[in-house]
């Protein structure tokens, strides 16, 4: 009888010693902007909290998440993914000229870079291929967690060595801190790092350009966008809408995949083919959302059109027929809308209007002010 | 003795009436599955390959198709109407996605003599509104305010040899149509009634509706698409012809199986 009271009172005690009284965080709550999507991506191992968000938006901004010290090596999320480019590099990027990201060694990405946007309702996988997604059966390649340790790691990025980042982040005062409010442990651990950068990108909503305030009815679209946005919106007009959205679809995108017809040879290792092994999925790629497309230059996976009106152009008189075109692309035969110029005009007016100013200046999603041991942040 | 026996006999039969009705009670109603297959005139239906002919000698490829199908209804022998509900009482089905191959409804079915079942293909108007689907897959499926708004009834993208063996793209995609002037819409919905031969006292519990794609270009309306162009969504006149003919696109059979009776 003994025996089992002391027994009791052991895993009593051992039960209290696990539950941490440091450990509080608070749940955050992404408001769902009006006509947006209801379910969100967000993994059920990760919650949402304040504390991991702040931690997050650190290590984004933080060039020391390479692993490295010296102020030439230094790389971070925010390196190339500045919100005065909707989260990409830009065209105009000082370093990266053209708009083509490579890593510390030099190497250069396999592909161009994507934005950073409204990815809290992708369900359908991330990269250019989805090859990121729950469907894929390597378990440490399915959510923007997993691609937080691969940028560490890849040799077109930081090049870097996880265990050389979590010691030096381990080693930089005000960061354990932040891990034991974020997770509930002092140890900095390549998995929270990659949790908290997930949950900071999942706070990236845009849902107030001039054509969301139109929506909602508190601001009018000119003439020109207004034509512009029939074009865009209509079937025997531009037909943009089937890929990229539109009023019955704010996030611009479905997220899915499509051969747009710039090629006739497909050898690309990572296309959706490489994905799916799909035949019809030759060449294609994920359709890019269109909010703040006019500061995401270069445009495509591979970045051959340096401007909007490079890419309005080539839907109007350049694809190139194939029979891995995407059905949707139903000019194809004819190489294109055949737009005139004024419509050219008057759609690149409407597509301006997904500029969202108030994402590309939110104080909460740029560099903080200064990183927890007082360093100054990337880009900042 | 006899007393005896006459109450015996009288509480046996009682025992008997009483078991008799427990087990009706029991075998009450099903729990319906509605399962959904696509062929081409009985071949099972393969993605993007070039190889069907249809009633016009387009020979023609489907890669892709998406559907809404809403206010399913049972007809028993005797009138009574059954509704499935859940969802809205409307469903999406999309070939390359196989949970939307099967609709588990929580609705009840009856145990009874049922005579057809009943469905529209697309959404009423009195539902179809921009908005209904906030969610990926049936979001994508929206149709732009500016032509009448709401939801695609049905996406059919595919590819078919054109005059002088040209290979061209058609979106056969049906929804709210519009006059030329955008002035006027017409909701083009239809409702498929499909005969059911369920004897009373016999169990069905899954229906499997099939669509056979070939249908939609066969008859009243020959379908060429060397006539009527790839695209239709701005061409009422051909959804109205396209949906006279999806009347025709359907079957039906039925099945007990794994039947969980419900009182």
């Amino acid at each position: 009888m003994l025996l089992v009271s002391s027994l009791l009172v052991f895993v009593c005690f051992s039960s209290c010693k696990n539950e941490d009284p440091e450990y509080n965080p608070t749940l955050y709550q992404i408001a769902i902007p009006k006509f947006f999507p209801t379910r969100l991506n967000i993994p059920s191992d990760n919650p949402m909290t304040v504390e991991g968000i702040e931690l997050g938006r650190y290590l984004f901004y933080d060039g020391r998440l390479s692993g490295q010290t010296e102020p030439d090596s230094m790389m971070s999320c925010g390196t190339c993914h500045l919100q005065s480019s909707s989260f990409e590099c830009g065209i105009n990027h000082p370093k990266f000229t053209g708009g083509r990201p490579f890593g510390i060694t030099g190497i250069v990405t396999p592909h161009y870079m994507l934005p950073m946007i409204n990815l809290v309702w992708n369900e359908s996988g991330y990269l250019w291929s989805g090859q990121i997604s729950e469907n894929n059966p390597d378990a440490s390649k399915r959510t923007i967690e997993d691609i937080v340790g691969m940028a560490v790691t890849a040799p077109h990025e930081f090049s870097g060595d996880t265990n050389k980042t979590k010691a030096l982040i381990q080693s930089i005062s005000g960061y354990p801190d932040l891990f034991e409010k974020a997770f509930g442990s002092r140890t900095v651990t390549m998995r929270n790092i990659s949790k908290a950068v997930a949950q900071f990108v999942r706070t990236l909503v845009s849902s107030d350009s001039k054509f969301d305030k139109y929506m909602r009815g508190e601001q009018q679209l000119s003439t020109q966008e207004l034509n512009g946005y029939v074009m865009f919106m209509t079937e025997d007009g531009a037909d943009c809408f089937h890929c990229h959205g539109g009023s019955g679809n704010p996030l611009f995108t479905t997220n899915l995949f499509y051969n747009n017809g710039k090629d006739s040879v497909f050898n690309d290792p990572r296309d959706r083919f490489s994905v799916t092994g799909d035949p019809t999925d030759h060449g294609a790629y994920k359709a890019t959302t269109l909010r703040n497309i006019e500061l995401t230059g270069p445009y495509m996976h591979d970045g051959r059109f340096k401007t909007l009106e490079e890419v309005v152009d080539f839907y109007s008189q350049g694809i190139i027929w194939s029979p891995y075109v995407h059905p949707l692309m139903h000019h194809a035969y004819d190489g294109g809308i055949q737009l005139t110029s004024s419509e050219k005009a008057d759609l690149i007016m409407f597509i301006k209007t997904l500029r969202d100013d108030t994402f590309l200046t939110n104080p909460t999603y740029g560099p903080p002010d200064k990183l927890p041991d007082g360093a100054a942040p990337i880009n900042k | 003795m006899k007393f005896f026996s006459f109450r015996w006999a009288l509480s046996l039969l009682s025992l008997l009436f009483l078991f008799a009705s427990c087990g009706k009670e029991r075998v009450k109603s099903v729990a319906p599955q509605i399962v959904f297959k696509h062929n081409c005139n009985g071949s099972e239906l393969q993605k993007g390959i070039l190889n069907y002919t249809n009633q016009a000698g387009n020979i023609y490829q489907v890669n892709e198709l998406q559907y809404f199908i809403s206010e399913v209804t049972f007809t028993a022998a005797d009138g009574q109407i059954i509704p499935i509900t859940t969802d809205n009482a409307i469903h999406y089905i999309d070939m390359d996605v196989s949970s939307t191959l099967e609709w588990n409804p929580d609705d009840r079915l009856p145990v009874t003599q049922y005579a057809s079942i009943s469905f529209v293909v697309g959404i009423n108007e009195a539902k179809n509104k921009t908005g209904l689907f906030l969610n990926p897959p049936e979001r994508d499926m929206f149709w732009p305010d500016i032509m009448g708004g709401g939801y695609h009834y049905l996406k059919m993208n595919g590819k078919w040899k054109a005059d002088g063996d040209t290979i061209k793209p058609f979106n056969f995609h049906l929804g709210i149509g519009m006059n030329m002037d955008g002035t006027t819409f017409y909701q083009n919905y239809f409702k498929v009634t499909l005969p059911l031969n369920i004897q009373a006292g016999t169990l069905s519990n899954v229906f499997t509706i099939t669509m056979n794609l070939e249908k939609w270009f066969e008859a009243p309306n020959v379908w060429n698409w060397n006539v009527t162009g790839g695209q239709i969504m701005q061409n009422q006149d051909a959804m109205h012809k396209a949906c006279e003919n999806g009347a025709n696109a359907f079957q039906v059979t039925h099945e007990g199986k794994d039947i969980v009776y419900h009182s």
